[in-house]
């Protein structure tokens, strides 16, 4: 059993780690998030993107969750943004690259003897670097949600949003960071290396990514899109309110603590030449 | 008798096929300066990292300050541990990783400013990023957070590495004060020279096989002895004549020196005749190493040294 003192400790260490992506992440998310309101006024509150958005085929639209909320309105072009590729490519790096670094970053920076030689038990300390994970998780989704809210705000487009929807998604995209970075942490815990790591949670994401966006576009393969982590962040959802939420985040939390817990079992039965 | 701080018995470890440890049985008892010593390969970090809960033995056991050493067990803040080869986080500095070590210890650290001192690391050293940080001070480092909260039991894996023979000297004089306190050392190496100065005790290590056990000093005392001596000028004529010393035999000469293997236990007698020589100078220095590599060389190829009886 590990000291309570010690295990805060080593969360202090583990959340220090994660600084400098954790605020460069946060801080890309709230200017994109800023930057989305200012374009959807550029573009003549989206009328401009209405029109590009007639063109894209039904599937994607549907897959994009245009169908039912257009892009000449903010709520809209929020969403959209909000599942935007290069957003969840950089928010989702940060749960993979942390995860990577606290447990086979430790091993390969050979930083883990000055842990294990210490009376600090292996499940806390995967249970340590799973909450500084989600600390910054947290503050990188927060962020992102910031910027929507300040970015509506400078806009005078405040009335258009609904903050309520905003949390919404913030929770959502939390929870998807979540599970992402539970099955990084996964093959962190297995890795003795964080290119290992990295290599092997990105391809996993990559076809679940991949799955999702085949099971929407092509109707036959619909029902693959249930073993996508993807298929339960749908932030078009929140705005038009007609969706109950809770089996999404119960799923995403579910897959997080499931292979958080796998994690800490692989890593507590490795043995360590460091 | 005080209990053992190490006992291993029959503590055995397989990769694959391949044992890395076989079959060690050995004590390492309060207060002592335990070398363990061995070429690379031999074994000695393994055994480290069974001592240090860090790999399971296949076989045997192993209890450590009366424990059976686990990760995360309250155990492992009675221990210092100094790795072979050590990483440090590089964004901290070396005060932050001090304290980052006696946090996860959950106990104090107050020989902190005497194990700086003693390794000479300055305030300066102690606020430079450990990236920044010469191979030496990082050592310097490690070492300061094995010994800062004094430890029952210090485990050195080849601590010397990186380190001046100043700060080496200065750190030898710190172990035999850990000693002193009545504190235990586990000190692996493949320098003999340091296990000469250092141990007690020593248990030698080869291909994961323990092949000797013995008290320094007996180990010191079987040794041959290589006597020099610097005779009055014309040398030229000691050379084709070297003055004849009871059991001790002339090898060479070397500038105005001569010199003579003696074997063990023929001290006093030398002495005795060199007062009748009259040399200018005389050196006796022990062949500890050449002795020890000897019985090593004997050893190879032959099946290992028996070891106790495993317990039941």
């Amino acid at each position: 059993m590990s000291a309570p003192r010690a295990i805060g400790r080593l969360f202090l260490h583990h959340l220090r780690r994660g600084l400098l992506p954790g605020l460069v992440v946060a801080a890309a998310a709230f200017g994109f998030h800023m930057l989305v309101v200012r374009i959807y006024v550029a573009l003549g509150s989206g009328a401009e993107a209405q029109v590009f958005g007639r063109h894209i085929p039904q599937a994607l639209r549907q897959f994009l969750g245009i169908d039912r909320l257009p892009l000449n309105t903010l709520a809209g072009f929020m969403s959209v943004a909000w599942q935007h590729p290069f957003l969840l490519a950089a928010l989702l790096a940060l749960p993979i690259a942390l995860t990577a670094s606290l447990l086979a970053g430790e091993v390969e920076r050979r930083t883990l003897s000055l842990i294990l030689s210490r009376p600090v038990g292996r499940v806390a300390q995967v249970v340590s670097a799973a909450t500084a994970v989600a600390v910054w998780c947290a503050v990188a989704a927060g962020a992102g949600a910031a910027g929507s809210l300040a970015g509506a705000g400078l806009m005078g487009l405040s009335a258009q949003v609904s903050p309520g929807a905003v949390a919404g998604i913030t929770f959502n995209l939390f929870t998807l960071m979540l599970a992402v970075g539970g099955i990084g942490l996964l093959f962190s815990a297995a890795s003795s290396e964080q290119t290992d790591a990295v290599g092997w949670t990105v391809t996993i994401i990559l076809l679940m990514y991949v799955l999702n966006f085949t099971a929407q576009v092509w109707p036959a393969a619909a029902g693959w899109g249930d073993a996508s982590l993807f298929r339960y962040y749908a932030p078009s959802r929140y705005f038009l309110g007609t969706h109950d939420p809770a089996r999404d985040l119960m799923v995403l939390a579910a897959s997080a603590l499931v292979t958080a817990a796998f994690a800490a079992a692989v890593w507590r039965m490795r043995d360590f030449t460091v | 008798m005080s209990e053992p701080v190490v006992v291993a018995r029959g503590l055995t470890r397989l990769y694959g096929r391949q044992a890395a440890v076989d079959s060690l049985n050995f004590d390492v008892r309060p207060g002592e300066i335990f070398g363990y010593l061995g070429p690379n390969g031999a074994g000695k970090t393994t055994t480290i990292r069974l001592l240090l809960g860090l790999i399971r033995p296949t076989r045997g056991v192993v209890r450590v300050l009366g424990q059976t050493p686990r990760s995360g067990s309250p155990l492992l803040a009675r221990i210092g541990y100094v790795p072979g080869e050590p990483g440090l986080p590089g964004h901290l500095t070396g005060r932050q990783i001090l304290n980052l070590c006696a946090g996860l210890g959950a106990r104090p650290a107050p020989l902190r400013g005497w194990a700086c001192d003693m390794l000479g690391l300055s305030a300066e050293d102690l606020a430079k990023p450990a990236h920044s940080c010469s191979r030496g001070v990082k050592q310097k480092i490690v070492i300061a957070a094995a010994m800062q909260h004094d430890p029952d039991l210090l485990i050195l894996d080849e601590p010397t590495t990186g380190l001046d023979p100043l700060v080496q000297s200065d750190f030898m004089d710190a172990l035999r004060e850990h000693r002193a306190r009545g504190k235990t050392v586990f000190f692996s190496s493949h320098v003999l020279s340091e296990v000469e100065a250092l141990c007690d005790r020593v248990t030698v290590l080869r291909d994961g096989r323990i092949i000797l056990e013995s008290a320094v000093t007996e180990l010191a005392a079987a040794a041959e002895r290589r006597l020099w001596l610097r005779m009055p000028p014309p040398v030229r004529g000691a050379v084709t004549n070297p003055p004849a010393i009871r059991g001790a035999e002339f090898l060479r000469a070397q500038d105005d020196w001569l010199l003579y293997r003696v074997p063990a236990g023929h001290v006093q007698t030398i002495i005795a005749d060199l007062a009748d020589i009259y040399p200018l100078d005389f050196r006796l220095e022990s062949a500890f190493e050449e002795g020890f590599l000897s019985l090593y060389r004997r050893t190879e190829g032959e099946a290992a040294i028996a070891t106790p009886p495993e317990p039941s």
